[in-house]
């Protein structure tokens, strides 16, 4: 136990936010406890997390991309010239959203609350200061709004951002909710993140067995995307690129980039290696075989085979033109050439082509496209920008379109004001984004890009749900291919990426999610860091003659991919930047590793790398860096988890610079003074993600089951958030008493669940009762169940919208009817009040009726046309009606008006649940059940203190699932009961299984959780000890009564008279393929006829003997008689058949014989 | 091969190609170092010898510039000696030509060289064009050497500051021409070299017209581009001269350059203040 030490918080800032941390205990620690280093370095966790929170990653890359990513997209596109007058211009000078000017004033529409209810956009204007010429003047105009952007929640741009528990509750917030999400039409979407090979970088892949190598980049630049391939084909090296016919001799490109001579190519590529100069020495053949020897000659053999599309209008450009254009922008397009120095050019090619050399000499140098150090995710505001950046262009060239048809009718001298016309163009950027959100299809005309399913509605099944959808990452892979690498689990993950949360089936492994503490970088600027290298001793590239840049010991220097240059102390520079970043010179997220294979220094300064926080281990002592009275000053509040960057304590290492470091996982590690330990782990248990991290002592389940209940935690009813009561949701499912977990992890309190519980700690006999619990079913007590143990509630929302017509007349709303006899209110009306809308609290039941809606009956003519009727007449009913097995109460009714002004009634109706037979339930360890009985209360066996068990549990369940964590967590949970406390199932860490034995013994129960039990029916004491105790147990949203269905007769499909399909429609059960094949197996002629035609579409045909077509009333139409026609019955799908082959002029003719003569 | 030149009109050439390539890239890369480790020094690399640095001037900022010139086929065994070298500069673009006469009288294939050279004149080739694009230091980059006092041993190392680099490269313009001339005997004497030029002029103006379409600013720049390459061949040639590092006047120079400041170096800023103007 720690010693008691005096505290020191007398005068300590009464911030309100911190509040919790001045209670005697604080996440389960106490305040006066002493901070010892090796087991309170994860008080950093939640300093982590105050900082960057869950889903800091959407809110730093959107919030990125309005402040920084919207002016570089401005000044990308800044000016709209006009074809017709060469003098007019417009440049946009800035752009901002939100704020009208710089007074800082936020604009938005509504709280984002207010957008959820009435089914509007969250957005806020985005304005523009241009400069444009009118007449003679340059005019300067401030403040001009082109469009709306939808705003993420808790972005800087956010009425919510830095808004305090008070202040979120004012505007009916949730102070718990992520954010990270916009609002779009009322609807919650989330951009997930989306996992890409990087850009700009080199990936060298290998077939073995062809005796393939390929280099390969992808270059992206604002303009276009395009792959630039260095390959073997009979171990000669070619370039290949998409937009030239051919694939070119690599010697061939080179020396088109301005490499003449052989003996550069050779010294760049190559080096000294005499190996890697044999294997290329092949190259040079065929270069002068082709008679290539010269530039002039080479950009003539590239641009006769260059496959360009030229816009009409476009001048023809000789060959050597069209070489010239290849090599500056069509090959690597990401190396941009301003001046005419193709050298950096020719770099990255020769260091593509030597990683190419490397490889057939080795071919265990292949880069690792699943490795995640090749990863980059893209975020929200990447996308944003991307769209952004789309529509900008459009709204521009249309802007620009009606300039020049304005410009061409006017006279020069006149003026002409060109701001008159740019509001017009302002609903494609607002409606452009609102449909790509809404929608989830991004569609980028410049880069030929389509993607569907980038957005997804919020789930709010749970808290957690919610949360988990915002940690998502998906991948670009397709589902169907079957390969197994990008699905596996790669160790570059470890720490980065939840090694549990994926899904099963067939996204599994492709859609990943984040672990519990990590950052998303976004772009830094390139050009101080690329200066920065050359006064740390880089030699430049333009500097560095071919002969010495591959010369043993030289390390090339590579930022983004691109060789800037050299450096022959690589360890040296190194460190000298990593110092400058410790001690925050550079931005914290640049990384910086060296590969000694390939004798390079790696330079980062992309978004999109992932990468996570660790201790730094002083080199000289092997002790870590953070000690005792850091983590004081933390939690007095002196310091933030930033100051633990600035003063080099902590450092964040993305997954290629984690290769260079040695990480210890434990303070213990590094006692062991043989190893040089670089970092030192902040908390183990951060490997697991949000979802992953609810489970109580997840390491010692067998590891699917960890993946099973990361599936499942999503599915569990619970709290949702704060304001829950207060949402129309579509469909919401409340628990009505929640608890918090008995044996809670460090994780829930982190993401708060313990605040948003979805479950309740059941008290559970692992036993064998009543055969109702065979194949993993769960035995309910039943006064558990009236106690309120299992009880949901369901909310669904209808909406009905008041439509105004065009010829003035609108729907209408009308209060319920009398019977005209006993005056009593009709039955379809009986929920309803004298305004037409439900009225709040009533029952409703099957066929009543919640609006009472009329629509006119003429809503095209104008009134003035059909002449003034009375507005009686003028309607016919239109009633929404209630529709469901059990009666519901309705819980709300809200009017409002939405975008386009028309009237909205949303009705909410609520059903309280108490669970019944087949209700799913399962524990933190994805040991599933349903209910398979309800026992009475008092059937039920008792311990020696009458506790009956909420649920019991087959021990078939544990053998096969080891799932040896939820044993762990009922000892736990039973000694935190009879101890008073809340126990720890943290990953790598929590109460020790022994300290819970020994509480169990001190309060007199046995150390291994076992009581003795007595039957509830006989009374005599069972035969066995029973494994009782607490688990907490989540009640999952299937729920039998969403899912029961049984039809005898019903409707049906019209088209083919059968049943129709699906629970929604009322649909019949179908008798499939294979359960027809069962039938015919047997034998069942008769059941065979019953269930595929009798009872679906049987249909009486009149089939005309003679010509073997079908007629009708006993009549054949084709022979013109009614002698031969023979009425029977066949399934009408067949009818239809043969009339459809008759309509393509295939006549199906039946030829009946008798049934009794064979 | 270092190079040492100034225009044509103030008649005031001086070369200096004393100073081996290899040497100068040692040197620089040292004062580079110089520059940065102090600051950031750990104690495990102990200062072994200090040498007060000394900042030399050309004697005409304005008129003079200082470039280096690399050769980088030419082994260093072989530097150039009295050779009477040919340099020439395109000063809008920043290119240069050198051209140094071939030694006919070792592994030289006249009859290819003739052949080559289209048979006009029946002599060869003699002379070797090399070419490259100046890129400019914008500062930092500098030449130097440690000299050593006569008197007292002591030492001091001279920096010049470096207007650009260039790294050379063979042109073969007599393949090229030799293609050229075949294209044109292919085609008749209707095309000639001209009309591409012509060509060109045509897709700037073009480029130029319809660079405010929907994606204005990637025609431009893609006209950009090729209209660089025009410039480049439309320009003349502005021939420079070449002094071999006998001359007197490179030795003056050199003279000048070593002698002409004593002034040491000290740092006025401080350390802080270094630091964080590195990263800005």
């Amino acid at each position: 136990m720690p010693s008691k030490r005096p505290h020191l918080d007398s005068d300590m800032a009464s911030d309100e936010a911190f509040l919790d941390l001045l209670k005697p205990t604080y996440k389960g620690k106490g305040l006066t406890d002493e901070i010892k280093t090796a087991e309170d370095k994860w008080n950093l966790l939640p300093a982590f997390l105050k900082v960057k929170g869950l889903v800091k990653q959407h809110l730093d890359s959107f919030n990125y991309f309005v402040d920084v990513d919207l002016k570089k997209i401005i000044k990308a596109n800044e000016y709209v010239l006009s074809d017709v007058d060469p003098e007019f211009f417009l440049r946009y000078t800035d752009i901002r959203v939100g704020y009208r000017s710089r007074d800082g004033r936020k604009v938005l529409d509504g709280s984002p609350h207010e957008c959820r209810l009435r089914d509007i956009t969250y957005s806020a204007p985005i304005v523009v200061d241009v400069e444009y010429t009118r007449g003679r003047k340059i005019i300067s105009h401030k403040n001009l709004e082109i469009g709306r952007m939808p705003i993420m929640l808790r972005s800087n741009k956010c009425m919510l951002a830095n808004a305090n528990e008070e202040q979120m509750s004012v505007m009916q917030e949730c102070p718990l909710d992520p954010g990270g999400y916009f609002i779009v039409n009322g609807t919650e979407k989330v951009i997930l993140v989306q996992e890409q090979l990087s850009k700009n970088r080199i990936i060298v892949e290998a077939d073995e067995k062809k005796g393939l190598v390929q280099a390969s980049v992808t270059s992206s630049t604002h303009e276009r995307k395009s792959k630039t391939y260095v390959i073997t084909k009979n171990s000669k090296i070619y370039l290949k690129h998409n937009s030239i016919a051919e694939d070119i001799p690599i010697v061939i490109i080179l020396k088109a980039a301005g490499i003449a001579s052989d003996l550069e190519i050779l010294q760049l590529v190559c080096g000294n290696n005499s190996q890697y100069q044999d294997l290329f020495a092949v190259n040079f053949e065929e270069a002068a075989r082709l008679e290539v020897f010269t530039q002039e000659q080479a950009l003539n053999y590239v641009g006769r085979r260059v496959k360009t599309i030229r816009r009409a209008g476009a001048p023809k450009l000789s060959q050597l033109q069209e070489g010239i254009e290849a090599i500056l922008t069509t090959v690597i397009a990401h190396i941009t050439v301003s001046d005419l120095q193709f050298r950096e050019k020719a770099l990255f090619m020769t260091s593509m082509t030597r990683r190419v050399l490397m490889t057939m000499d080795n071919p265990k140098m292949v880069d690792d496209r699943d490795y995640v150090g090749n990863k980059r995710l893209e975020l929200a505001g990447q996308l944003m920008a991307l769209l952004f950046e789309d529509l900008f262009k459009n709204f521009n060239s249309d802007f620009k379109a009606n300039i020049d048809k304005t410009l061409k009718k006017r006279s020069l001298t006149a003026e002409y004001d060109a701001l008159l016309n740019i509001q017009i163009h302002s609903s494609g950027l607002t409606q452009g984004m609102n449909r790509a959100i809404s929608t989830g299809n991004w569609s980028l005309k410049r880069f030929k890009m389509e993607r569907a399913g980038v957005t997804h509605v919020l789930s709010r099944l749970s808290y957690i749900s919610a949360l988990g959808m915002m940690t998502r990452i998906s991948s670009q892979f397709e589902k169907s291919r079957k390969v197994s690498g990008p699905r596996a689990l790669q160790p570059s993950q470890f720490g980065m990426l939840c090694t549990s949360d994926t899904p099963e089936g067939e996204a599994c492994g492709l859609v990943k999610n984040l672990a519990l503490m990590t950052h998303i970088t976004t772009d830094d600027e390139e050009a101080p860091i690329k200066r920065l290298c050359f006064v740390l001793g880089c030699e430049d590239i333009l500097n560095i003659d071919s002969a010495t840049l591959h010369e043993a010991g030289n390390y090339s220097i590579f930022l983004n991919g691109t060789l800037i240059g050299t450096t022959r102390y690589p360890i040296e520079f190194v460190h000298q930047f990593r110092t400058l970043r410790r001690t925050g010179r550079v931005s914290e997220f640049i990384s910086i590793y060296s590969n000694s294979h390939q004798s390079s220094v790696n330079i980062a300064t992309d978004g999109g790398r992932i990468c996570r926080p660790l201790i730094i281990v002083d080199p000289e002592t092997n002790t870590s860096r953070v000690k005792a009275e850091h983590l004081v000053k933390l939690l007095n509040n002196e310091w933030v988890f930033d100051d633990f960057l600035k003063y080099g304590l902590v450092e964040y290492l993305d997954v290629n610079e984690e290769n260079d470091s040695l990480i210890a996982l434990y303070d213990k590690n590094l006692e062991d003074k043989s190893e040089s330990y670089t970092h030192l782990e902040i908390e183990p248990f951060t490997v697991l993600g949000a979802v992953a991290g609810l489970i109580p002592y997840p390491h010692h389940n067998q590891s699917p089951r960890n993946t099973y209940q990361c599936a499942m935690g999503k599915q569990a009813i619970g709290a949702i958030a704060y304001n829950q009561f207060k949402r129309i949701d579509t469909l919401l499912y409340l628990m009505v008493y929640p608890q918090q977990p008995m044996v809670k992890t460090k994780t829930i309190e982190l993401i708060d669940y313990d605040k948003l519980p979805a479950g309740q700690n059941a008290t559970v006999a692992v036993m064998s009762y009543s055969g109702y619990d065979i194949e993993d079913a769960l035995v309910l007590n039943k006064a558990s169940l009236d106690r309120g143990f299992g009880r949901c509630q369901v909310l669904k929302k209808s909406t009905v919208v008041l439509k105004k017509y065009q010829n003035h007349t609108s729907d209408i709303l009308q209060g319920y009817r009398k019977e005209n006899e006993s005056g009593k209110i009709i039955f379809p009306h009986q929920a309803i009040g004298a305004d037409g809308l439900g009225e709040v609290g009533l029952r409703i039941e099957n066929g009543q009726i919640y609006v009472n809606k009329y629509v006119p009956t003429n809503a095209h003519e104008t009134v003035a046309a059909t002449g003034q009727m009375p507005q009686q007449e003028s309607h016919r009913e239109a009633p929404s009606y209630y529709r469901g097995p059990e009666p519901s109460y309705i819980d709300q009714v809200m009017c409002t008006t939405s975008d386009n002004d028309q009237t909205v009634v949303k009705v909410l109706l609520r059903q309280t649940r108490r669970p019944e037979l087949g209700d799913k339930f399962s524990s933190r360890h994805g040991q599933k059940g349903v209910c398979g009985i309800i026992v009475n209360h008092q059937d039920l066996p008792f311990n020696d203190m009458g506790v009956t068990p909420d649920i019991i549990m087959n021990p078939h369940g544990f053998p096969s699932r080891m799932t040896v964590g939820k044993m762990i967590e009922l000892i736990s949970g039973k000694a935190g009961v009879l101890n008073g406390s809340l126990e720890y199932g943290t990953c790598f860490g929590g109460s020790k299984l022994e300290d819970m034995s020994k509480i169990l013994v001190e309060k007199g129960f046995n150390y291994s959780g076992k009581d003795m039990l007595y039957s509830g029916i006989t009374g005599e004491c069972l035969q066995a000890y029973i494994f009782f105790g607490p688990i907490y147990y989540q009640k999952l949203k299937h729920m039998v009564m969403d899912k029961m269905h049984a039809r005898a007769r019903g409707p049906r499909a019209v088209l083919t008279r059968q049943p129709t399909e699906g629970r929604s429609r009322d649909g019949g059960l179908r008798l499939g393929e294979m359960e027809r094949d069962c039938v015919i197996a047997y034998g069942a002629s008769q059941l065979l006829l019953e269930r595929l035609m009798l009872s679906s579409d049987a249909f009486e045909v009149d089939v005309c003997n003679q010509c073997g077509l079908m007629g009708y009333h006993s009549w054949c139409p084709t022979c013109k008689s009614s002698e031969y026609v023979i009425k029977m019955t066949i399934p009408y799908a067949a009818k239809l058949l043969f009339q459809e082959l008759l309509a393509m002029n295939i006549a199906p003719r039946l030829k009946l014989g008798d049934v009794f003569q064979m | 091969m270092a190079s040492l030149f100034v225009t044509e009109e103030d008649l005031r050439m001086e070369d200096v190609q004393r100073v081996e390539d290899q040497r100068m890239d040692e040197d620089h890369r040292m004062d580079v170092e110089d520059a940065t480790t102090e600051p950031l020094e750990d104690d495990d690399d102990p200062i072994v010898e200090s040498i007060p640095i000394v900042m030399s001037q050309l004697e005409d900022r304005l008129r003079q510039s200082m470039h280096v010139f690399q050769y980088m086929e030419r082994p260093l065994s072989r530097s150039l000696g009295d050779e009477h070298v040919q340099v020439a500069i395109k000063k809008e673009s920043q290119y240069v030509e050198v051209r140094i006469p071939v030694d006919t009288s070792k592994f030289y294939d006249t009859e290819r060289a003739e052949g080559w050279n289209g048979g006009q004149e029946g002599s060869g080739i003699d002379e070797q064009a090399l070419q490259g694009v100046l890129d400019r230091t914008d500062g930092g980059v500098y030449m130097g050497q440690v000299i050593n006092n006569r008197g007292n041993g002591s030492k001091t190392l001279m920096i010049v500051p470096i207007d650009s680099t260039v790294q050379l490269r063979h042109s073969f313009k007599y393949l090229d021409d030799l293609d050229a001339s075949r294209t044109v005997q292919h085609r008749g004497d209707t095309e000639h070299k001209a009309v591409t030029n012509i060509q060109i002029l045509q897709t700037s103006a073009k480029a130029s017209s319809q660079a405010h379409g929907q994606d204005g600013s990637k025609k431009s720049t893609l006209g950009g581009s090729l209209r660089l390459v025009k410039k480049l061949r439309e320009e003349e040639w502005a021939h420079l001269a070449w002094e071999s590092s006998s001359k007197l006047q490179t030795t003056n120079l050199k003279q000048h350059l070593v002698s002409s400041n004593s002034e040491v170096l000290t740092p006025k800023t401080s350390k802080e203040e270094y630091l964080s103007s590195l990263v800005l």
